[in-house]
């Protein structure tokens, strides 16, 4: 009996463990602050990024045009001579392609980009289970904070919390924000493990 | 009386307001061969251009336009390159079939014009445009507009794939010089891009390694 006692206990503190995706640095205020989200535009204007896309396959770079008309946010990608790769809308219902160009128009490709731009532009409170994500499904943010060093960051309830570990993330996306002393990030990477897709982009 | 005056007053602005814009309507080219003809000689003489341009780029869904601008350089056969200069560096050099993409950090990417559809036809239509070939060209529906100021030549691809990314190009000649003052490519979603030229040096030489990184 106390051979199942000791073995029911060390399969309870090995679920507890393994459960505990990872530790959260606590009653540190450096660490915790209110996001809404990573961008935030004002109503009826717009950020514009310039931006290279590496889908593996195909490697493009142009502009990416994101607008806040009252709280529908538009996205429109096109190049830097003017063609247009695709424009799409986000908001608390979900996110749609009006238009996109036929060699980006696959699901995958599509898919990727608007939980990119939703992690960006939403509000987490709205975020869908449709992210590839950690096992508490929240989206994961890598900060470049004031002190120059890389960290890892989640939402819960609208608060930015600290990750210790990056072990977790691994076939995750993760956004790298950096910030200097401007309105909006001055430069956002987006990684992503499965399928590769990197996108750089630099504020204008 | 006074209310009448103040009433035919009324009606003599309006009537001014509205003629302004029919002013520079633009109507069919009534001496269609002529006009071709001297657009045609004016491309042929043509050798070399290097130009400011000023980019606007309409997206309709979003009621904005993103501006940007640089130098553009043209040097016959097929020899171009844009160099975007604000707000951001960006250079598009098409030389010998050749595309080179190149940004401020170095990034550099080159593949064949003959391998990208769409890149081709825009190409294709900017060349023509700049050395003639245009009112003939066979890959376009072609209409020839004029107003008081510029021809109008616009050209509608015949090729289903592009005319779904570009419906139609507006390529706007000055009457007094017959150069290009402006092209407009209109895309199906009432998007477009307008691009002006400034500064225009026409035929004085340009060194073959402009077309080079």
């Amino acid at each position: 009996m106390n051979r199942y006692l000791t073995l029911f206990l060390v399969f309870s503190a090995f679920i507890l463990f393994a459960c505990d995706t990872y530790k959260l640095i606590k009653d540190n205020n450096i660490y915790k602050k209110e996001l809404s989200a990573p961008i935030k535009i004002e109503e009826g204007s717009n950020v514009v990024y310039k931006a290279n896309v590496d889908l593996s396959v195909e490697k493009l770079s142009g502009l990416f045009v994101i607008f806040n008309a009252d709280s529908l946010f538009k996205v429109s990608f096109i190049s830097e001579m003017g063609i247009k790769f695709f424009d799409m809308t986000i908001d608390e219902e979900g996110y749609e392609f009006i238009y996109c160009m036929e060699p980006l128009d696959k699901r995958i490709i599509l898919n990727t980009f608007a939980n990119y731009f939703t992690a960006l532009l939403q509000n987490p409170k709205y975020y869908k289970g449709d992210f590839y994500y950690d096992k508490k499904n929240t989206p994961v943010y890598k900060i470049k904070d004031n002190s120059n060093r890389r960290r890892y960051y989640y939402f819960e309830e609208s608060i930015m919390n600290k990750i210790k570990t990056k072990r977790y993330l691994r076939n995750r996306f993760s956004i790298e924000l950096f910030y200097n002393d401007k309105k909006h990030p001055e430069k956002i990477i987006f990684l992503q493990n499965i399928p590769d897709f990197k996108i750089e982009m630099n504020l204008i | 009386m006074i209310a009448m005056n103040k009433i035919l007053i009324a009606f003599l602005l309006l009537s001014a307001v509205l003629a302004a814009p029919a002013k520079s309507e633009f109507r069919p080219v009534q001496n269609e061969k002529e006009v071709g003809g001297k657009l045609d000689n004016m491309a042929k003489s043509l050798q070399s251009i290097q130009s400011n341009f000023h980019q606007e780029r309409y997206i309709h869904f979003m009621n904005t336009s993103i501006d940007s601008e640089g130098k553009f350089w043209f040097k016959k056969e097929n020899s171009l390159r844009w160099e975007y200069t604000s707000p951001f560096k960006y250079t598009v050099i098409i030389n010998r079939g050749i595309v080179i993409l190149s940004d401020h950090d170095g990034n550099a990417n080159q593949f064949q014009v003959e391998g990208n559809k769409i890149f081709e036809q825009v190409n294709n239509i900017i060349v023509a445009a700049m050395s003639g070939d245009i009112v003939n060209n066979e890959d376009f529906e072609v209409q020839l507009l004029e107003n008081n100021d510029y021809y109008l030549v616009k050209l509608k691809p015949l090729d289903k794939e592009v005319s779904k990314v570009v419906y139609e190009m507006e390529i706007f000649f000055e009457k007094s010089s017959l150069e290009i003052a402006k092209i407009k490519m209109n895309e199906p979603s009432d998007d477009y891009t307008l691009i002006r030229y400034s500064n225009r040096k026409i035929n004085e030489p340009i060194p073959d390694s402009v077309f080079g990184l």
